[in-house]
């Protein structure tokens, strides 16, 4: 899978496992700051729904805080992180 | 459920920092009841002239006994004082001096919790000698951790250093950090043990309930990441019975896993309320044991 492809991919399950209703995918930039509060927002329980996601989906572990602030950026540094676990 | 944008939270540091502990921990030397004794005025200093660091105790006091001025204001001495002793006590207890005594009533529900190989959330409240029951968590062989707020615990670790002889619990995070749940979810699967405080809100996700008599916002990340890691929550509280005596029991215990991902956040709102409840209820016994210095009723 290409990186737009995977891009697309994690939009559509972002907006599924956060139960985003309002948001359609197709919306979403790919460089928009997932947990800051000028971007989405997210909190706590949704980084875990996210690791669990990432985990379930894409068979990658994240567990170190520091990290996933850099990998949790966006979606776009998110594909970039699973393209290179992979 | 709600989301804590643009809500007042909790940001204020806990008080009983580096140097209020260094003070004592020097004075301990000479004994216990020096301790104390200084403590009699520090108390006296706090209540007289620094109210702005007590007026979320004195919230706290009004709504458990009722608002009238001056019973309130001896009554604050008496959480201050008591506050105070939780903290020579503490570094009594990490020190190894062998005065502080910590009996545990939770032994029995903690080991069946844990037998078959699941991780546990050991979920306090700022009562009591919360910091002594997560030493005690060590016996059961299992990894252990702690998210805490203000990094309080961390302060305390830092100036133990070269006199503790108890150890106390790595610190994960910090309550406030959105990715401190990350590192206690990976100890947990591991079959670790992750205490975390109950009664602080620090952002994120909460639940609106009744404590006290007025709303308070119960975090909910204690029982979503429970459910996430399949990991039974034990509700414990560790109150001074009488001079020198600490005692850990268990108020509760929610096991709400597996539960479907739609009814998740809704069983950790139930989880939520219960708790205040059994808080409610251990602090009308023991009421000057809450050290929670801030207004949770704003």
């Amino acid at each position: 899978m290409d990186k737009q492809s995977l891009i697309l991919d994690l939009k559509e399950r972002l907006v599924q496992t956060l139960n985003l209703q309002d948001l359609e995918p197709g919306t979403l930039e790919a460089d928009t700051p997932l947990f800051a509060d000028d971007g989405l927002g997210l909190d706590s329980v949704d980084a875990l729904e996210l690791v669990v996601m990432v985990e379930r989906d894409y068979g990658i572990t994240i567990d170190g805080k520091d990290e996933a602030k850099t990998i949790f950026a966006s979606l776009d540094a998110l594909a970039d992180y699973i393209i290179a676990r992979k | 459920m709600q989301k804590g944008e643009g809500h007042p939270q909790w940001t204020g540091k806990s008080h009983g920092g580096y140097w209020g502990h260094k003070s004592f921990a020097v004075l301990l030397r000479l004994g216990m009841f020096p301790a104390y004794f200084l403590l009699v005025f520090v108390a006296a200093f706090f209540v007289i002239f620094r109210k702005k660091y007590t007026s979320g105790g004195a919230e706290y006091l009004g709504r458990l006994f009722g608002k009238k001025a001056g019973a309130v204001s001896w009554k604050m001495y008496r959480l201050v004082f008591s506050f105070g002793m939780s903290i020579i006590d503490r570094v009594a207890f990490f020190c190894g001096n062998g005065k502080i005594k910590c009996a545990d009533g939770c032994e029995e529900t903690i080991e069946k919790l844990i037998s078959d190989g699941r991780g546990l959330i050991v979920l306090t409240a700022h009562v009591g000698g919360w910091q002594i029951a997560g030493s005690q968590l060590y016996k059961y062989g299992r990894g252990v951790g702690i998210i805490g707020a203000d990094n309080e615990d961390e302060k305390i670790s830092e100036l133990l250093d070269g006199g503790r002889v108890v150890d106390t619990p790595k610190v994960l995070g910090d309550a406030a950090d959105t990715f401190s749940m990350l590192p206690a979810f990976s100890l947990l699967r591991r079959g670790g043990i992750v205490a975390m405080h109950g009664d602080r809100y620090a952002g994120g996700r909460f639940a609106e309930t009744e404590f006290l008599g007025g709303k308070v916002r119960a975090p909910l990340a204690a029982y979503v990441l429970a459910a996430k890691a399949g990991v039974p929550v034990a509700q414990i509280s560790c109150v001074r019975e009488s001079l020198f005596n600490y005692r850990m029991e268990v108020l509760d215990v929610f096991d709400f896993s597996p539960v479907p991902p739609s009814e998740l956040i809704g069983a950790a709102e139930k989880c939520a309320k219960k708790f205040f409840g059994n808080l409610e209820k251990a602090l009308r016994e023991s009421p000057y044991q809450w050290y929670n210095f801030y207004n949770f009723w704003e």
